[in-house]
This record gives structure tokens, sequence and C-alpha cells, in this order.
């Protein structure tokens, strides 16, 4: 029954740019990259609750190794180098990282991506002499939205199954108690990195299958943080950890903040810290499961002796 | 040799808090760690667990060396423990709870082994109806038996009780004392760190004691308790308090 109704879903989302006009669709590929982003994040953040700000380095990354290889590799192998090149980068990232606890992992992510940016702005103005690069790839926006849309049933199926897997498990003992998790047998480090690596592979190709939609790419358009704040926002007010979570977040949020920047384009960074610091305080586990809370108040936990 | 410290030393800072402790354990053998308060009893069970690495000394278990091997390795070679402030995962069920060392610990059961496993657990321990509950919502007790049930899912070779039976009522301790002389008779190998000293003579064959990170006795449990050393150092702490 829920394969059927997943699969009728499917079909929908896949004949829906068929109907929508240019801006339709335009929307959507922007719509449906938030979809991937959010749920891939929430695939580590989720369940060992380590706010990443890392998004847009990975993201960035992506778009750029397709600024690079477009004109030089056929445009699966270009992909194929950004899934490597986000996977090698989250490798690197995740050893020396995680085992910086709770704010020191937030301000390390986010001054990542800075430092990406500013290394690879340096290495374009030094070495290779070009600011900018041009992607001339023949994709339409449909072509894209199609591949973001499998990307999004790669990311929930990945979701799905890490549920109810061992690794499912791990994580969320992780989230609540590494000394305890790895007490238990469970190799916390280890755990940490190939979830964190998935998600960041992700993220990276979501960057490389949007990147032909700029057509002109520099680091500035690329790394810009908001991307790393509106996926953290998406997936913690949708609910992190479940599994349609970041997708229920996404949707409306993607609309709103549409909305917001082109009603408020100047004001829209500061409702959006507004907006971050109010759900990474007020509602670390999403709407969801405020709203359930708020039903069934009763159940109040004892405090310890 | 189930357990074999030698010279094993824990230094944080200046403070030594752990001092060159050798100790021997034999399996089926159920060891009182008795000593004041701040002797390094916790700190000792750290570094059986792999929870602190040792600034010295070596550490065997079941034969094998592993000085300085991470706390999952050592779990994975049998070794589980209780925590002195008791450490449960409140966001996941009872019945999780116990799941995990089961699935990652020396048997990595799954499927139809894994929840008879903690069936099993959980029933010992007396927590079986309530598997479905959030371990979160449980009264202090309760979580210290859940935490004994989750160390017993691994089916270790050695069990640590950093005391597990303090802040139990008279009828709940006399339970804990039967769980467990049922579990040693069962053949697990256990060290019991314990201030409740008649729970330790009903329990422990053999203790030894602490104070300043040194092992000052170690013998049959009655010769331990009254050795000189040993009172003087009990009583040094009652002049200091
Ligand atoms: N992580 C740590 N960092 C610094 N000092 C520590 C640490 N853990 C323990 N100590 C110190 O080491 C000494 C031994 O502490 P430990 O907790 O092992 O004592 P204990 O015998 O378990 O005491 P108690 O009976 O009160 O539980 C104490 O002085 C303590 O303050
Ligand atoms: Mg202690």
């Amino acid at each position: 029954m829920g394969y059927v109704f997943s699969a009728i879903a499917f079909a929908l989302l896949a004949v829906l740019p068929l109907f929508a006009g240019d801006y339709g669709t335009g929307l959507l590929v922007g719509l449906m990259g938030y979809v991937v982003l959010a749920s891939a994040w929430a695939l580590f953040s989720g369940p060992t609750r380590y706010v990443s700000l890392a998004t847009v380095a990975f993201f960035g990354v992506g778009a750029y190794v397709v600024a690079v290889l477009n004109e030089v590799l056929p445009y699966p192998v270009v992909l194929f180098c950004a899934a490597l090149t986000g996977a090698g980068m989250a490798l690197v990232v995740g050893l020396s990282t995680l085992r910086l606890a709770g704010i020191y992992f937030v301000i390390f992510t986010f001054g990542l991506a800075e430092l990406v940016r500013q290394l690879i702005t340096w290495f374009e103005v030094n070495v290779t002499g070009t600011l900018g690069r041009y992607i001339f790839l023949d994709l339409t926006a449909r072509d894209i939205y199609w591949q973001l849309l499998a990307l999004a049933v790669l990311t929930l199926g990945a979701g799905w199954w890490i549920r109810r897997s061992r690794l499912g498990l791990a994580l969320r003992v992780i989230g609540d108690d590494e000394v305890v998790a790895a007490h238990a047998g469970i190799p916390v480090a280890r755990t940490k990195l190939v979830l964190f690596v998935i998600s960041a592979t992700i993220i990276t190709l979501v960057g490389a299958v949007q990147a032909p939609r700029w057509v002109y790419v520099e680091p500035s358009i690329v790394f810009n943080p908001t991307v790393s704040f509106l996926t953290v926002i998406m997936a913690l007010l949708g609910g992190a950890n479940r599994l349609w979570g970041p997708v229920a977040g996404a949707v409306p949020l993607f609309l709103l903040f549409e909305w917001l920047s082109a009603r408020f384009p100047d004001h829209f960074s500061i409702l959006l810290g507004l907006m971050f610091l109010a759900v990474v305080y007020a509602l670390p586990d999403g709407v969801l499961a405020a709203l359930e809370r708020i039903r069934r108040p009763s159940v109040l936990k004892e405090t310890k002796a | 040799m189930i357990l074999e410290t030698q010279g094993l030393t824990k230094r944080f800072g200046g403070l030594v808090a752990v001092d060159g402790v050798s100790l021997a354990v034999r399996p089926g053998e159920v060891l009182g760690l008795l000593g004041p308060n701040g002797s390094g009893k916790t700190t000792l069970l750290n570094l059986i667990s792999g929870a602190l690495r040792p600034s010295g000394g070596g550490l065997r278990i079941g034969g094998h060396d592993m000085t300085g091997a991470r706390p999952d390795r050592i779990a994975r070679a049998g070794v589980a423990r209780t925590f002195q402030l008791v450490r449960i995962l409140p966001s996941l069920t009872l019945k999780e709870n116990v799941m995990v060392p089961a699935a990652y610990g020396p048997d990595r059961l799954w499927g139809d082994l894994l929840a008879a496993r903690v069936r099993d657990c959980l029933s010992a321990v007396g927590l079986d109806a309530r598997a479905d509950q959030s371990a979160g919502d449980l009264t202090y007790i309760d979580q210290k038996r859940l935490e004994l049930a989750r160390a017993l899912a691994a089916r270790p070779r050695l069990l640590l009780l950093d005391e597990w039976l303090a802040g139990l009522n008279p009828t709940e301790l006399q339970d804990g004392i039967a769980l467990i002389r049922k579990l040693s008779g069962d053949g697990l190998t256990i060290i019991m760190v314990e201030h409740i000293i008649d729970a330790v003579r009903a329990l422990c064959p053999r203790s030894v004691v602490m104070n300043s990170g040194r092992l000052i006795a170690d013998g049959p449990t009655s010769e331990a308790l009254a050795d000189r050393h040993v009172i003087a150092a009990y009583l040094g702490e009652d002049a200091d308090a």
C-alpha cells in the first residue's frame, strides 16, 4: 500500500514540470533542491544532533567541479567526479571535526564554507587567473528537476533503509550519549564519519546538478551561506528525526523564503537569522513533535533522584 | 586470568588518580573494589572499560593485550559496565536501550535472536512489562535496573558495577543482592565498587582496597576489611570530613 502510494506520488511529481511554465519549473527546481538538501542534512544531523553549517561548502564544491570539468569530460563522469570530491572532502573534514562537541562543531562547519570559498578564490585568481567560469551544458530546467527528483528518492530511500538497520540504531544512541554508545561496542567515530560522508556526498551532488542553472559561476555565487542556514531551518522545523520531516519543512519554507526575499530583499538576512535562532532554541525537534507534545502534555519526565 | 592489570596508572595533571595498580581476576570471581571517596575506584573501572586511556602500565583482558584500546573494542571483547551516575539513553525505549549492546557487542545479534535476548534481559531485572516505554520516563531506581539489563544484554564475560546497589531501599537491596548472586552463579565474573559493606560481605569472597590511587589490600574480604592500613585509610577519611 505504501509502495503504491509512493509510486503514484513519484509519477505525479515527475510529470509536474510538463504542466508548469518556465517560472513554475524554475520554482520546482529550487524546491526540489532544498527537499534533497534538508533530507540529506538530516541523515547525519538528525540522529546525531550535530548542527552542521557546512552544507554550502559541499554544495558549492559540487557546483565548482561542474564548472571546471563541464567542457572536458562527459556529464555523467563530471557528476561522478563531483561526488568523489565531496566524499573525499567530507572524509577529511569528518576526521578532523567529528570529535568536536556542540557549538564548536557548528562554528567550525560555518568557518569551513568560508575557508573553501577563500581557497578557491585564491586559486582561481593566482593560479588559473580566472575568477568566473561558464557552464555550457545542454540541460533544461526540466532535466535538472528530474535529476533532483531522483536524488530525492535516493536520499529518502537511504533514510528509510538506515532507520531499519543496525546503523540507524547506532546513530540514535550516539545522539543520546556517545560514552554509552562506545561502551556498547559501537565504533562511534567510524559510524559518525560514514554518515557524514553519505550526507555530504548527496549535498555535493545537489550543487553539481543545479550548477548548469547559473551558466556563470564564481565563488561568491555558489558559496552563499544562506543555503546552509535555510537547510538547517527547514530540516529542524519539519523534524530532522523523521523520514518525511525535512520534506515537510522544506516545501512551505522554500515558498515562504522565495516570497520574503522578493518582498523584503534588504531585511532578508535578518529575518533568516532570527528564524534560525528561534528554530534552534525553541523547536529543536520540529513542529510536528511540538504539536504532539501539546496534544499529550501529561507525560512528564521524572527527574533524577 | 580474565583480567590482568600491570602497574596501571592514570594521571590528571598533577593528580595521580590510579597509581600503579596490579590486579589479577580469575574467571567466575566476584571481586569487591573498596576504598574511601576519591580513592580512584571509578577511575580504575574507567581504565578497564576503556573510557580512559592509561597514562602508564598494561591491561590484559582474556589474555589479550588491551592497553590503550578504545571502549568499543573492549566491549566487544566481553566487558560490560554500569556507571556510578546512571547513564540511560533517554530518547530510546527500554527495549531499544537493551538492544544496543546485543546488536553491537560480542554477539552482534539481529532479528529474532536479538528480540529474545532483549526480553530475557529485561525480565531478569523485572522491567519486561514496560519494554516499549521511553527510558527517560523511568524513576532513578528503574533507570539503574535498566542500566544493568543493558550491560547484561552483551552477555559479557566481565561485568563492572560502579555502586550499582547505592540508593536502593532495604527490600530493593535484598533483590539486588539476590540478582548479583544469580549472575555470579551463572558464571559471570564481576568487579563491584561498593560502599555497602554488608553487601560486599554477602557477595564478594575477595576484595581489594584502594587509597589515594594505590592498592593497599588484596585478599579474602573479612581479612581485607580488618587490615590496619585499610582501617587507617577509612579513619583518615573520617578525620578529614
Ligand atoms: N576526569 C577527571 N579529571 C580530573 N580529575 C579526576 C577525573 N576523574 C576523577 N578525578 C579525580 O581522581 C580522583 C579519584 O576519583 P574517582 O572518581 O576515581 O574516585 P572514587 O574512588 O570512585 O570515589 P567515590 O567513592 O566518591 O566514587 C579524585 O580526586 C577525582 O577528583
Ligand atoms: Mg566512584
